[in-house]
């Protein structure tokens, strides 16, 4: 199977961005019927008999078709703009990484014979500053290491986090006795939607980016590196050192001599760095002037800058440069798929299209046709969910635990997500019983390869009550399982399983988004057309 | 309780269940903010009721419960500690932020307010509901529930019910989006029964409602007629220079009259709408009602007097739309009186070749002379028909509840029902002759100023506009 690039999760969150602006029952009619067809049409093909579709290779597919269908429109998709701008600025990086590096380079090495260029500026300019950078970033990295999300790893990310959170917390609060409960709701949400792509997509948004740095470094260095070897061969430079603080040219002879321990090994003798003598010789004592100094000790300097430039610099940018590209593929191959928006679409293409129209009885009809699509469909979803081998804990509020039968649950589980009913818990009941049940679960854990439907009636209002229960849900199981908050409308005289109203699925939507948990999304039990 | 201080009534419920509608309707105030998101009112807000300057009542609208559970497992365990639960449990939480709605809505309450428990009775009874009334029930305050269903199921009330009897003093079925002036009253009327305390204030306040109500229609009732009289007595007057400028000029003065004639019920209309405290709704009169024949309409124009023969004609014309308005109404038809009498007239018209006579108008006006008058109406029908427009739209105006914001529906409604019959329809004989005498005395060339006449007219309209106050359900036209 092909590889996936940034391209292709750009366009898939662009598809996902399109399908979920409209969540009527006829949009959603729409999604289920395309999306089922492309299954049909394009992975059942490729199955063999009792084979099991597989994830990534059903997401693939979906993407594909979508991209034909669009780019047979003359569409421009966003990961194909993404990828042609990220490609000139990948130049655009380098090359103004090139000049700025020549430039600088240019005008330090400016020699105009009546005082040598100081060793130490051009140290500190250009490599202690790049070490220091390079040891700051090191520090992110290890903090990082130790967080699991890298979002709110970064101490620079939480400071800013934090301060914008407030920020925003009090522009809220101010703003919520102004602001409608929609609009409040909507910011939310989207709010929750920018911390759950964080979440689901951690490093990969932000590798490109780090890549960029990477380029624009390796350039400046090489630009850098460029000029001082230009300017050595084409001009007569003399590199000497001076100091206030009473520093002896021992001293400096051991700073060198650890210095240049990266590249000692490579090159040997006065190439790797000046002798003792060659420091002595190019020490500038202002009152004594230039004349007493030894120009073969004034030359002797820039080997050791060209090596301390290509290891402290161009060398370890290089490195991260590598460790990018090879860490986002990396990351790409190991992306499950796992979350909201995904499982989602893979239940629209594995779940038979059921249709209870009439037809006239003369002649196959269309229901003919579809009755033979349901049959044809049928097992794919417990295929499909068998192929991620998970089971569901479902859990019941109180209110509706009798009136929900264990055999109607279970079949409509079966049928929605292919999976097997691993237990039914009775939730709800009052604070004590919901927080035992929390504790139980934070104790042994979920059974593995384990996700959970809570079902909920959709007309409640989502107070904070419900909300928090499933936040504490979240961190009772910890990250991984899926949390489907699976809606109900209000029930009928012979089932609580009833289709859900638009407003409602709209309001219940925002407020898990708002979560911004990229593996707690909500999804109607209960087909909403026939 | 705090007798020394103003009856407080705090609005509570779950989140959606039309509290603020339920105040909003109540206080006639239509700013309250409404929306189907829940969570729409976050901070307590007061509404006065002010009588002569002085504040009698308050209605508080409050956020909606959103812990009831843990809010009452709180209460519960504070039991055994203090007897002021909620001022406990609000010192404990208050800067907690997960209950900081719970700390708000529970405000008035530890102020002694009445509590107004709203419900949507068109849906279950649910855990979270028991647990807000347990917790309602313990604060030990007068109470009453409101059961104010959102939409048309019914299948839930009696679990409602039941469950109020254990925890309510009154309960009573206010439908937010509905209710008209009597049903406010009449919540007022149970809200007494919660405390004998209130009574004697409650008494006041409904007192001064009914007052303030009659005053209203009383305005209402000169404003209509005021407006009758403006209209009937208005006419427009223009040299004619040239005779082929005529049809130009016919059309011309038409249209200003038509404008001039809008101007004055469009105005009259406003002021009552804002008696009513409507910032937002207004109602539309229909363009498909019974008034499909708009008062500018060419048929209702050919009753229109312009010249001494028009006039002659106009007069004979009228007659016969009076008398075949009156066999309509006699053998009850659904059309209503307007309806039958605009449809007849203008077939009358149509046999009597209307483009023939009203090209003779024409000439009539080129013979009468060199000024060329239109107006004033020298039919009762436009009378007719301005009372009808303006008892629709009070009817509209007065019953439309403040809480209810479907304006769109109601707009939808009206031009789904092109077939209701209007309020003059269905008058009797002695109606028609106040009406009548008031036009005879309008149309005098003095403009007439029989105050007599007039004062019967608005006793007549005070006691119609009563009447649709009261109506159990008007029709939305």
């Amino acid at each position: 199977m092909k590889k996936w690039h940034v391209r292709d999760i750009i366009d898939l969150e662009y598809f996902f961005y399109r399908d979920a602006v409209s969540r009527s029952a006829e949009d959603q009619q729409y999604l289920n019927e395309r999306d089922r067809k492309i299954f049909l049409n394009s992975v059942k093909p490729n199955l063999q008999e009792g084979e099991s579709p597989d994830r990534q290779f059903m997401i693939r597919t979906w993407l594909d078709r979508r991209r034909a269908k669009e780019t047979a429109q003359e569409a421009i998709l966003p990961g194909e703009s993404y990828e042609s701008l990220y490609s000139s600025a990948r130049i655009l990086f380098i090359i103004t990484g090139l000049v700025l590096g020549g430039g600088a380079g240019l005008s330090f090495l400016t020699y105009t014979g009546d005082r040598p260029l100081n060793v130490f500026v051009y140290l500190s300019v250009f490599v202690f500053s790049q070490v220091l950078l390079l040891l700051l970033l090191l520090v992110l990295f290890l903090y990082k290491l130790k967080k699991k999300y890298f979002w709110s790893s970064s101490p620079l990310y939480r400071a800013i986090g934090r301060t914008m959170l407030s920020i925003l917390l009090a522009a809220r609060d101010r703003a919520s006795e102004k602001l409608g409960a929609e609009q409040r709701n909507r910011a939310e949400s989207i709010l929750g939607i920018i911390v759950n792509k964080g979440h689901t997509y951690g490093v990969l948004f932000f590798l490109p980016f780090f890549v960029l740095t990477q380029l624009f470094a390796i350039g400046f260095n090489l630009g850098l590196l460029v000029t001082t070897l230009f300017k050595v061969v084409t001009a007569d430079i003399a590199f000497g050192w001076q100091s206030t603080l009473q520093l002896n040219s021992a001293a400096v002879h051991s700073l060198v001599q650890k210095i240049s321990l990266p590249w000692s090994w490579l090159v040997s003798g006065e190439l790797a760095y000046p002798s003792l003598t060659q420091i002595e010789g190019s020490r500038i004592i202002l009152k004594e002037g230039i004349y007493h100094l030894s120009n073969q000790a004034l030359a002797s300097w820039w080997p050791f800058l060209c090596f301390s430039v290509l290891f402290y610099g161009m060398l370890p940018r290089l490195f991260l440069f590598v460790l990018a590209a090879v860490s986002q593929r990396r990351y790409l191959a190991r992306l499950d798929f796992r979350q909201g928006s995904y499982e989602q679409l893979l239940l629209r293409m594995t779940s038979p299209l059921v249709s209870t129209r009439g037809r006239k009885v003369d002649g196959a009809g269309p229901g003919e046709k579809e009755s033979t699509l349901e049959n044809a469909a049928k097992g794919e979803a417990a295929a499909y969910g068998r192929s991620g081998g998970r089971s569901i804990l479902i859990m019941v509020p109180d209110d509706i635990f009798a009136a929900c039968s264990k055999e109607q649950i279970g079949s409509t589980v079966k049928h929605r997500f292919g999976s097997a009913v691993a237990e039914i818990l009775r939730i709800n009941e009052d604070s004590d019983t919901d927080a035992e049940i929390l504790a139980n679960l934070k104790d042994k854990g979920l059974p593995p390869s384990t996700d959970i439907l809570l079902v909920q009636e959709a007309w409640q209002p989502p107070i904070q009550e419900y909300v928090n229960f499933i936040k504490d849900l979240r961190k009772a199981i910890g990250p991984g399982p899926c949390i489907r908050i699976g809606l109900i409308g209000k029930p009928l005289p012979d089932t609580i399983f009833s289709p859900v109203k638009e407003v409602n699925r709209k309001i219940w939507t925002q407020k898990m988004n708002a979560i911004g948990d990229p593996c707690i999304y909500t999804l109607d039990l209960v087909n909403n057309v026939s | 309780m705090f007798p020394d201080t103003i009856p407080q009534f705090a609005i509570v419920g779950h989140p959606n269940e039309g509290k603020s509608s339920v105040l909003s309707t109540l206080a006639e105030d239509d700013s309250v903010r409404i929306s189907a998101t829940p969570g729409e009112t976050v901070v307590c807000q007061e509404f006065p009721v002010v009588i002569d300057g002085r504040e009698i009542i308050r209605f508080i609208d409050t956020p909606g419960f959103q812990n009831p559970r843990k809010v009452l497992h709180q209460l519960q365990d504070l039991r055994d500690s203090t007897d002021n639960i909620i001022g406990a449990f609000r010192e404990k939480n208050i800067v907690n932020p997960e209950f900081r709605g719970d700390c708000e809505l529970l405000l008035p309450i530890t102020q002694g307010a009445g509590i107004i428990y709203v419900v949507d009775g068109s849906r279950p009874v649910r855990s979270v509901d028991r647990a807000e009334m347990e917790i309602l029930r313990l604060t030990g305050l007068p109470r009453m529930a409101i059961i104010n269903s959102k939409d048309a199921t019914t299948d839930f009330l009696e679990q409602w019910k039941e469950e109020f009897r254990k925890c309510f003093n009154v309960f009573r079925v206010f439908n937010a989006h509905t209710a008209n002036y009597a049903q406010r009253i009449d919540l007022l009327e149970s809200l007494k029964n919660i405390d004998p305390d209130w009574q004697a204030t409650l008494d006041t306040v409904i007192t001064a409602f009914i007052k303030d109500w009659a005053q209203r229609n009383l305005t209402s009732a000169g404003i209509i007629t005021d407006m009758l009289q403006e209209c009937i007595s208005c006419k427009i007057a223009r040299n004619a220079r040239d005779s082929r400028d005529m049809d130009r000029m016919k059309a011309e003065m038409l249209a200003a009259y038509e404008k001039k004639i809008k101007k004055i019920e469009s105005r009259a209309h406003h002021k009552m709408r804002s008696l009513f405290k409507h910032n937002i709704f207004n109602y539309d009169l229909p363009s498909r009602s019974i008034l499909h024949e708009d008062l500018f309409s060419e048929s209702t124009w050919k009753f229109l007097g312009l010249s001494r023969k028009q006039q002659i004609a106009a007069a004979g014309l009228g007659g016969v739309g009076i008398a075949v308005a009156l066999d309509a109404a006699t053998f009850g038809t659904s059309f209503g009186i307007f309806a039958a009498l605009g449809g007849l007239a203008g077939a009358t018209w149509a046999a009597l070749s209307s483009k023939g006579l009203a090209q003779t108008k024409i000439l009539g006006m080129s013979l009468g002379g060199h000024e060329i008058q239109v107006g004033p109406v020298k039919n009762i029908q436009f009378l007719y028909i301005l009372l009808d427009r303006s008892l629709i739209y009070y009817s509209h105006i007065s019953n439309w509840a403040h809480g209810r914001r479907d304006y769109n529906a109601d707009r939808m409604a009206g031009e789904r029902d092109s077939t209701g019959s209007g309020f003059v329809a269905q008058w009797d004989s002695r109606a028609r002759s106040i009406c009548s005498a008031f036009f005879k005395e309008a149309t005098k060339n003095n403009g007439g100023n029989n105050a007599g006449v007039e004062q019967q007219l608005k006793d007549f309209l005070m006691g119609q506009l009563q009447k649709i106050s009261h109506s159990e359900h008007v029709k939305m036209m």
